[in-house]
C-alpha cells in the first residue's frame, strides 16, 4: 500500500473524531453535583448506587478527556470536588501530606508548596541515605575536598562504597520495608511508609552541609519535586481508590493531567521539604 | 455550601471510625498479570505492581506460583524476585525483559529511548528467555 493511500485526510480525521465524540456522548451520565456526598455515602453506607454513579461519571469524563473535548462547568466542578474528597480522605486515613498536595493541585495556582518533613525523616531509605551521605561527607572533609552540597545523584558519591548498600542488587533490599536508591541516585520510598509513598514515591535527597567545629557538622536536608500526572499518551496508569466493601473507584492519571492541560482547573507545582541535623 | 461540607466531613469522620472497606491505604497498589512461562518444567509468573498516587512506580515481580490478592491488594505469596521499572527521559521504554531463573539477577531489563524498538506500554511487556 502506498504512503498516500495510508495517509488520513483531514476530513477522515475529523470524521473519526466526530465518531469518538458521539461514542462518548452516548455514555453520558447526569454528573452529580455533590461528589463529596456520594464518596461519603459509599465509604460509610457502602452505597452501590453512589458508587455506580461516581464510576460512570469518571468513565464518561475520561472518554471526553481522551479526545480533548471541553467540559461543562458542572463537570469541571465535579473534578475539583473529587480532588477535595482526597483532602478529606487523606486526613481521615492519616496521610495529611498526600491530602494537602492533592488539594494544592486544584487550589494552589501552581505556587510552590512547603511540605512537612516527618514522612521523609521516618523513612528507612532516607535514614540509610543520610547515614551513607554523612560518611561520604566526613570522608571528603577529612581530605579537604568540597563537601558543602551533595545530592544523591552525585557521580562520585554513586561510585563510592557508601552508596552500594542503598542500591537494589538482586533483592539486597526489601522494597516494602527498606526502599532503595537506583543507580542514577533517584530514591524510591519504602512502600510500607504510606505517608511518604502517596506524597512522594521517588525523589532525590540533597545535603547542604557546613562544618561547625573540628568534628561536628550541620546539614540542611532537602527534597524538591514536581507534582503532576502522566498524560494519556504516556500510558494508562490508574489510581484504585478503595471506598466501600469491594468498591474500588478507578481514576485514570490521564484525567487528572487533563485537569491542567485541557481544563485549566488544576496546576502542577513544585513541592519542597527541608529539615536540619547537627551531627559528628 | 458550608452545610454540605459539614455533612460530608461528618460522614468521613465516621468513616475514620468504621471504614467499610477495611483497607488502610488511600490508593491500592494495582497488580497486573503480564506473562507466564515454563522453564525446565517450572512455571514463572510475571506481575507488574504499580504503586503511589501522582508519582507512580512500577515494579516487576516474579512468582513461582500464581498469587492471589485480597480486597486490599495484598498478595498471599512473596515474589522470588523484584525488579523496578527505572524509567526516565533517557530510557523511557523497555526493549527486553529477560528471565534467567538460574542467575542471581533473575530479571534483566534492557531499556531503549527508541519507541520503535521498545514496548510503548509497560503493561504490555512480556518475558524473554
Amino acid at each position: 500500500m502506498s504512503s498516500a493511500a495510508q495517509a488520513v485526510s483531514p476530513s477522515q480525521s475529523l470524521n473519526q473524531l466526530s465518531k469518538k465524540a458521539q461514542a462518548c456522548l452516548e455514555q453520558a451520565v447526569e454528573v452529580p453535583s455533590m461528589p463529596l456526598y456520594h464518596m461519603g455515602n459509599i465509604a460509610v453506607f457502602n452505597s452501590k448506587s453512589s458508587f455506580d454513579l461516581m464510576q460512570a461519571t469518571i468513565d464518561y469524563l475520561t472518554c471526553k478527556a481522551k479526545i480533548k473535548m471541553p467540559f461543562s462547568d458542572i463537570e469541571k466542578t465535579f473534578m475539583i470536588e473529587l480532588y477535595e474528597t482526597f483532602w478529606w480522605g487523606g486526613y481521615v486515613k492519616g496521610m495529611p501530606e498526600a491530602a494537602r498536595l492533592a488539594n494544592h493541585y486544584v487550589h494552589g495556582n501552581g505556587l510552590t508548596y512547603s511540605m512537612d518533613s516527618k514522612p521523609y525523616e521516618k523513612s528507612v531509605v532516607v535514614q540509610d541515605a543520610m547515614t551513607a551521605m554523612k560518611s561520604y561527607i566526613k570522608e571528603l572533609a577529612s581530605r579537604n575536598e568540597y563537601f558543602f552540597i551533595l545530592k544523591t545523584d552525585d557521580p562520585k558519591f554513586r561510585r563510592s562504597q557508601h552508596f552500594r548498600s542503598l542500591m537494589l542488587i538482586n533483592n539486597s533490599r526489601n522494597i516494602d520495608t527498606q526502599g532503595y536508591v537506583e543507580s542514577t541516585g533517584r530514591m524510591y520510598a519504602d512502600q510500607s511508609n504510606s505517608r511518604l509513598k502517596y506524597a512522594d514515591n521517588r525523589f532525590y535527597l540533597i545535603a547542604n552541609t557546613s562544618k561547625q567545629t573540628k568534628n561536628t557538622f550541620h546539614t540542611w536536608w532537602s527534597v524538591e519535586n514536581r507534582y503532576d500526572f502522566e498524560s494519556f499518551s504516556k500510558g494508562d496508569k490508574i489510581s484504585n481508590i478503595p471506598l466501600g466493601e469491594n468498591k474500588i473507584l478507578e481514576l485514570p492519571d490521564g484525567l487528572s493531567e487533563y485537569m491542567d492541560s485541557g481544563l485549566k482547573i488544576a496546576k502542577p507545582f513544585i513541592y519542597s521539604v527541608k529539615w536540619s541535623e547537627r551531627w559528628s | 455550601m458550608v452545610i454540605k461540607k459539614t455533612i460530608i466531613l461528618s460522614l468521613l469522620l465516621i468513616l475514620g471510625a468504621c471504614s467499610s472497606n477495611g483497607c488502610e491505604d488511600l490508593v491500592l497498589d494495582s497488580f497486573k498479570h503480564q506473562d507466564t512461562t515454563i522453564i525446565s518444567g517450572k512455571e514463572y509468573h510475571l506481575y507488574s505492581r504499580t504503586t503511589g498516587f501522582q508519582e507512580k512506580v512500577v515494579f516487576f515481580e516474579l512468582y513461582e506460583e500464581k498469587p492471589t490478592f485480597d480486597k486490599c491488594m495484598q498478595a498471599n505469596l512473596s515474589p522470588i524476585y523484584v525488579r523496578p521499572f527505572d524509567d526516565d527521559e533517557d530510557h523511557p521504554y523497555i526493549k527486553e525483559l529477560i528471565l534467567e531463573p538460574d542467575q542471581a539477577e533473575k530479571l534483566k531489563i534492557i531499556y531503549t529511548k527508541n519507541i520503535n524498538e521498545g514496548v510503548a506500554n509497560v503493561y504490555d511487556v512480556k518475558l524473554k528467555q
